[in-house]
């Protein structure tokens, strides 16, 4: 019987990771089982290293990693099936909740949003990632693995997209365009290509592929373009800039009526409100362009506001305390004066906390209410220094 | 030697008869049982059994214990609570197998 030494022992485990087994269980099992081979046939002053290389070369027919692949391989097959219900179930699931929360939606009940997320987040994040895992192991050829993965993956960014888009997180169009763009310039050639040779499937690619590019041009031809998206935004920011100037020569021309001292003064309220309003619009602006002179970088450098929700706006900026201070005056302002000169306290942008909902409004609506604001105070006051 | 497809196909139903009978064995000394058993007819090759075991330990079916000879580790299979039931319900299968496999293949008992 062969004595065998801690350095032999180094050296086949050495020898077996060298040969690319990893998994360290398996690795602890062959060294003993060589151990084992060599300490009973080996004689005590027989070849170590000749007798080690004869003993592992009998386990394979390759190399010594095919067991590891085997063990991989039979490891998750066991979990083929589980994986495999998991997969159906979150798919039916899926499915199910995706049309309650359809028909919730389109009915305005609560609990659309909530159905519509997790039906979104099972099919993302399970559904399509199980069917992905287990397409790939059916498959031998790279370039149907690769098919499968791009598919896969352009799946989970579509559906992910959508979910993003419709909880107004960021990057949202850029996952669900550039998933578009994997299917139709990744997938699409290599489905296409790997099935069109084989005469079984040519007829069902064809027709797969034209479904499937039509589908993606579809969707692509109602994405807005990031060219008109600007142009909207260049128009819009045109729009609020020239707002702004009617009221601010309107505002000039009151404040200098009143300067005779036989016209009524400013209410301080109406004022008040009109400063409140000034200075949300200025939060708003500044927080979207980054500049104060809106006018001037719009005329020299094109600079637009954002085509973007308001809400972005209210966390960063304070927006809802200066909100509550204006409703407060509103209030104020509206038991003052007569019927027909009141301004509008429900419907706002701000106004989330009665049922409003934030998600509605995007920057141009707020500007244009806050500036309607100004202006129906302003009315008001111009009334009074005419009907004096 | 039989070939290996035949013993791929009974593979875990030999191992979970043995660590049935054996209580706890290491992947050497199922190989050796084995051919002793059988009178060196089935042997069972590395690439075949330690997959299978590990395939085993991953489904529950055995438990393991592991244990230091000198600088190397040995690991003892045993079966789990699970793994008891399902020796005998291989076993079982296995017997039906035969049984109907004779009847297909029409083979005379006297003559094996």
């Amino acid at each position: 019987m062969y004595q065998l030494k801690d350095r032999h022992i180094d050296f086949i485990l050495n020898d077996i990771s060298a040969r690319g087994v990893t998994i360290e269980d398996l690795q602890y099992n062959l060294l003993d089982h060589i151990c084992c081979i060599i300490e009973k046939n080996l004689e005590e002053n027989g070849d170590f290293e000749n007798f080690y290389k004869r003993t592992v070369q009998s386990f394979f027919k390759n190399d010594l990693k095919e067991i590891e692949d085997e063990t991989i391989s039979l490891v998750i097959f066991k979990h083929y099936y589980t994986m495999k219900k998991i997969m159906l179930v979150s798919g039916t699931v899926s499915a199910a909740f995706l049309t309650i929360g359809l028909a919730f939606k389109f009915m305005h009940w609560p609990g659309a949003g909530m159905c519509i997320v997790l039906s979104i987040g099972l099919l993302s994040l399970l559904f399509l990632p199980l069917m992905f895992i287990l397409k790939i192991k059916e498959k031998k050829e790279t370039k149907d693995k690769l098919t499968i993965a791009f598919g896969a993956f352009a799946g989970i960014l579509i559906s992910l997209g959508t979910l993003f888009k419709v909880m107004h997180w960021p990057y949202a169009n850029m996952m669900m365009t550039s998933s578009l763009f994997i299917t139709l310039l990744l997938f699409l050639p290599f489905y296409f290509f790997s099935g069109v040779r084989n005469p079984e499937t040519k007829v069902n690619t064809i027709v797969s592929s034209i479904l499937i590019l039509s589908a993606c041009g579809l969707l692509l031809t109602l994405m807005r373009s990031p060219k008109s998206s600007q142009m909207r935004e260049r128009i819009m920011t045109e729009d609020y800039l020239r707002s702004q100037e009617i009221f601010n020569t309107a505002y000039a021309q009151l404040d200098n009526a009143k300067i005779d001292s036989a016209k009524p003064e400013w209410s301080n309220i109406g004022k008040n409100i009109i400063s409140i309003c000034e200075e949300m619009k200025s939060k708003i602006v500044v927080r979207e362009t980054g500049t104060k002179d809106l006018a001037k970088e719009f005329a020299t450098s094109e600079i637009v506001i954002g085509d973007n929700q308001v809400i972005d706006n209210f966390e960063q900026t304070q927006m809802a305390t200066i909100a509550e201070k204006l409703k407060t005056e509103i209030k104020k302002y509206n038991s003052a004066v007569k019927e027909g000169e009141k301004l509008y306290e429900t419907g706002m942008f701000y106004d989330f906390q009665n049922g409003g909902k934030m998600q509605a409004f995007s920057n141009f609506n707020a500007l244009e209410q806050l500036t309607r604001l100004q202006m129906l105070v302003l009315n008001n006051e111009r009334g009074l220094v005419t009907c004096n | 030697m039989y070939s290996s497809e035949l013993i791929k196909g009974t593979l875990k139903t030999i191992i979970l008869k043995l660590l049935k009978e054996n209580k706890r064995m290491y992947g050497y000394e199922i190989t050796q049982k084995v051919k002793d058993l059988t009178g060196n007819k089935i042997q069972l090759t590395e690439g075949a059994l330690y997959p299978s075991l590990h395939a085993l330990e991953a489904e529950g079916i055995l438990t393991t214990e592991t244990e230091f000879i000198g600088k190397r580790v040995r690991k003892y299979y045993t079966l789990s609570e699970e793994g008891k039931k399902r020796s005998d319900e291989k076993i079982n299968e296995f017997a039906d197998f035969m049984n109907t496999m004779r009847a297909l293949l029409n083979i005379d008992p006297q003559s094996v």
